[in-house]
């Protein structure tokens, strides 16, 4: 059984300046599975909320396109342009965001994508991995939906969620960059564990409990966080 | 957003939910001790304890501490910075910067203090780079010999390249160049390395002059903001001043939202609005 949770909350920054979120959650049942999408409005373009959240909308759109996943280059970039179309009349500058999805049939059959920073960790197979590269430079430095327009950019890769607690965990950099990077796998794992204890109502409060109470001392970001994982 | 259709376990859901209908204040303090027992059926403070301690869990998975954001001070401490009192000024102005950072209690960045001094044969690391509050002091800076500042140049690239001393999750940092003169060895190559090197082409990047002495053309090159020209001491008071403006930057920027915000955001090459030229391919 392919199950999902996850949940957004505004940084502490853009909370006390009255400005809103600019993450997006979006957490779709689709073919008894679930496609998840976690995008993050790029700081400097003040209209990216609204970027954010169509970028989420327009991964829900391509997956129940039903688009083969057989050419993933194609799908992101129907993705991309769907994006731009449901932005207008704002330019992909003015809504520029990360995108990191995962789309899951009831087989656990998976298609993840990432395009900017955050990160997207997986177990597949029973086997865990990292999707996104190390990054090289220094934090807030990210390409984005908007200033890419070449799907080398795009980091793919498909999956197959075959063993109890194989999932797909997605977070934006508010989360990822005060990971201990040596721990990831064991986060993962902890997350799975977590969820596969709780409904997805529950498990949703449990991750807005967390991440209301994030330890980084000086931390400021908008957090997102969702999980689409095989409970059993 | 929200959105789904439930296909959960409906078990799992009603036997949480019966548990949450005794609703228990949150903890004012976020993360409170988790504290762990023998767990009883039924037992309500068994139930407190967990949803009170849940916050408690990243921890296990989080950095303890805040995104670093280095200042590296690149100061010439060749012979005539001995000259009217310039060298005692600038031991003043570090200090008292390294003291103000200490001091801030609302930063959202961790600020990292490193020297290095170019007089004499070569560069020094004088102070690596460390946060400002575990500085308690550094021996005070004298002034003698040449001015080795390609050499200097080297070991700022070196300490900034160097991901075990400045993480990835780091802010960009900040490199301040302090000089009464002209560079003594070849700084040409060092400087060039400086500029483009991967990581080192994206700090901020200050210059003071010191003096009618000083290289202002090589300081101009240097600093790497064009709305920032270089700035010029004409007295030992001005040193002061500059380092408390530079103070002020660094410490407006951690307080804010975002503590990049007064740096550009790296994006790549930006197509006009209107533009769209997809390469999926």
């Amino acid at each position: 059984m392919i199950r999902a949770a996850g949940v957004t909350l505004i940084g502490p920054a853009h909370a006390e300046m009255g400005l809103p979120n600019q993450d997006a959650l979006g957490l779709w049942g689709w073919n008894r599975g679930w496609i998840a999408a976690v995008c993050d409005g790029v700081g400097s373009k003040p209209l990216s909320h609204i970027g954010s959240r169509l970028a989420a909308t327009s991964v829900r759109r391509t997956i129940r396109s039903d688009i083969s996943w057989e050419n993933p280059n194609a799908l992101v970039e129907i993705l991309h342009r769907g994006w731009v179309e449901a932005l207008k009349p704002l330019s992909p500058n003015e809504g520029a965001t990360t995108v990191l999805m995962a789309a899951c049939n009831a087989s656990g059959n998976t298609f993840v994508a990432q395009l900017g920073d955050g990160i997207v960790l997986f177990s597949s197979n029973g086997q865990f991995g990292v999707l996104t590269p190390a990054r090289t430079g220094f934090v807030n430095e990210t390409t984005a939906l908007g200033p890419s327009t070449s799907g080398d950019d795009w980091h793919l890769a498909r999956l197959q969620l075959s063993r109890p607690g194989d999932g797909v965990l997605l977070a934006t950099d508010g989360i990822s960059d005060d990971l201990q990077p040596e721990r990831l796998e064991k986060f993962f794992r902890a997350m799975c564990k977590e969820m596969a204890s709780r409904n997805r109502r529950t498990g949703r409060k449990w991750f807005h409990r967390q991440l209301e109470a994030w330890p980084t001392p000086g931390h400021c970001d908008d957090k997102t966080i969702a999980i689409v994982y095989r409970a059993r | 957003m929200g959105w789904a259709k439930y296909h959960e376990d409906n078990i799992s859901r009603y036997w949480r939910d019966a548990k949450s209908q005794v609703r228990f204040p949150r903890s004012p303090v976020p993360g409170a001790v988790h504290v762990k027992n023998s767990p009883s059926k039924g037992d309500a403070s068994v139930n407190i304890k967990s949803v009170m301690g849940e916050g408690k869990m990243m921890k296990e998975f989080t950095i303890a501490a805040a995104k670093p954001l280095p200042v590296i001070v690149l100061a010439d401490v060749s012979g005539s910075m001995a000259e009217n009192g310039k060298i005692e000024a600038l031991n003043i102005a570090l200090k008292d910067m390294i003291r103000t950072f200490a001091g801030e209690s609302r930063l959202r960045a961790d600020i990292q203090v490193g020297l290095i001094t170019f007089g004499g044969p070569q560069a020094t690391l004088h102070l690596p780079l460390a946060p400002c509050s575990k500085i308690a002091d550094f021996p005070d800076l004298s002034a003698a010999g040449r001015t080795p500042m390609g050499h200097a140049f080297a070991l700022a690239r070196e300490v900034i390249e160097d991901r075990t001393l400045i993480p990835s999750r780091a802010y960009r940092p900040v490199v301040i160049l302090v000089s009464d003169g002209l560079p003594t060895d070849d700084w040409e190559q060092p400087f060039e390395a400086l500029c483009q090197s991967e990581r080192t082409q994206k700090a901020s990047r200050f210059a003071l002059a010191i003096g009618s002495d000083a290289d202002e053309d090589m300081l101009r090159r240097f600093s790497n903001n064009p709305e920032v020209p270089v700035f010029k001491a004409h007295e030992a008071r001005d040193i002061h001043r500059f380092f408390r403006a530079v103070t002020m930057s660094v410490t407006t920027r951690t307080a804010s939202a975002n503590p990049d915000s007064a740096l550009p955001l790296t994006l790549g090459e930006i197509p006009e609005d209107g533009e769209l030229d997809l390469d999926f391919k």
